[in-house]
């Protein structure tokens, strides 16, 4: 009788333990999907924001790059627009083909902040010309990883960039 | 013996239950995990469409009707509007965007009807517009009904005046 009882609760425990192990494999699947779709939303999130602001720095370099010196004078549009922080004349890669950083810095709610320090997100417009050729690639992206969460390249004709001097 | 019994049993009772307890609260932890991400979704969701969509609506119709000096801003009664010239058939008409009481709304009328930004037709619920025009860069500054606010500039491509040979 004892042996039968014993065994009758040995049976209910070792069901009892699968019960238990089946729901812990359901509840970290279902977890993970949770913190996963977290993860996605506020990556689309975060891409959105960057893709109106990508987009505002484009539009100031494509409409104030222009004179004799259009990479100034778009960089100085940025400084007054948007704030942007001039990092200097950078190395091309192009010898004879110079080029110009300008930085702008975001906390984690996308509010521009005034030190790289402090960002948690970073937009970089990256310009240089060739000729009469402007070309500027702004990105966005969190500061401590390399691929932007989104960038846009823009080209512009500037017929008196690098000329000198007027056309006939 | 008899005590024996009686304390395996309880010791067992007590296994039980508490395991029960332990799945129980677990199950709860779980649920009340998944219901705080998708209430965190559907904010972010909200306040997606509020500020992107509002923001690309804008773009849109600036890019559409992006002619030589068809695209200005004007101020009424304290209210920014962005007007946008267009001509159908002969006929001049303007579009014009601002927002009023809430949302932000959009009036496509003839130039000289009469009508005016009461009689525009909502488009989205906001919490301010403002729009300012410096030589071709158009600013925009949208506010949401949040609080957010989410700034936008777009470059007129078309400038005024002919060109002149």
């Amino acid at each position: 009788m004892n042996t039968s009882r014993a065994s009758k609760s040995q049976i209910f425990l070792l069901e009892f333990v699968f019960v238990v192990l089946f729901f812990a494999i359901c509840t970290t699947v279902c977890v993970m999907a949770f913190v996963k779709s977290d993860r996605l939303s506020n990556e689309n999130a975060a891409k959105n924001e960057a893709i109106v602001r990508v987009e505002s720095a484009a539009e100031v370099v494509k409409a104030c790059a222009e004179g004799a010196d259009p990479m100034k004078s778009a960089g100085l549009a940025l400084e007054k627009e948007l704030g942007a922080v001039d990092e200097g004349l950078v190395e091309a890669g192009k010898p004879g083909s110079p080029a110009a950083l300008y930085s702008l810095f975001y906390n984690e709610d996308f509010a521009q902040v005034s030190d790289a320090s402090d960002a948690a997100y970073t937009l970089q417009v990256f310009m240089q010309t060739a000729g009469d050729m402007l070309s500027a690639e702004v990105s966005m992206g969190e500061s401590t990883k390399e691929k932007p969460l989104f960038a846009l390249d823009v080209k512009k004709y500037v017929p008196l960039a690098g000329s000198g001097g007027e056309h006939e | 013996m008899k005590t024996d019994t009686n304390r395996g049993k309880y010791i067992g009772l007590m296994f039980a239950l508490l395991l029960f307890l332990t799945l129980a609260v677990c199950a709860l932890f779980t649920v009340l995990i998944g219901a705080q991400i998708y209430e965190n979704i559907n904010d972010r969701m909200e306040g997606n469409y509020q500020g992107q969509t509002a923001l690309t609506y804008i773009s849109n119709k600036v890019r559409q009707a992006d002619t030589a000096d068809a695209v200005f801003v004007k101020s009424q009664d304290g209210t920014d509007i962005l007007c946008m010239k267009e001509n159908l058939d002969g006929q001049e008409y303007i579009t014009m965007v601002y927002y009023r009481d809430g949302y932000i709304s959009e009036l496509f009328t003839d130039e000289y009807s009469g009508l005016g930004i009461g009689d525009g037709m909502e488009v989205i619920e906001a919490g301010g517009l403002d729009f300012s025009k410096e030589d071709d860069l158009l600013k925009i500054h949208l506010t949401t009904t949040e609080g957010k606010e989410e700034d936008l500039i777009l470059s007129l491509r078309s400038e005024g005046g002919a060109y002149e040979y």
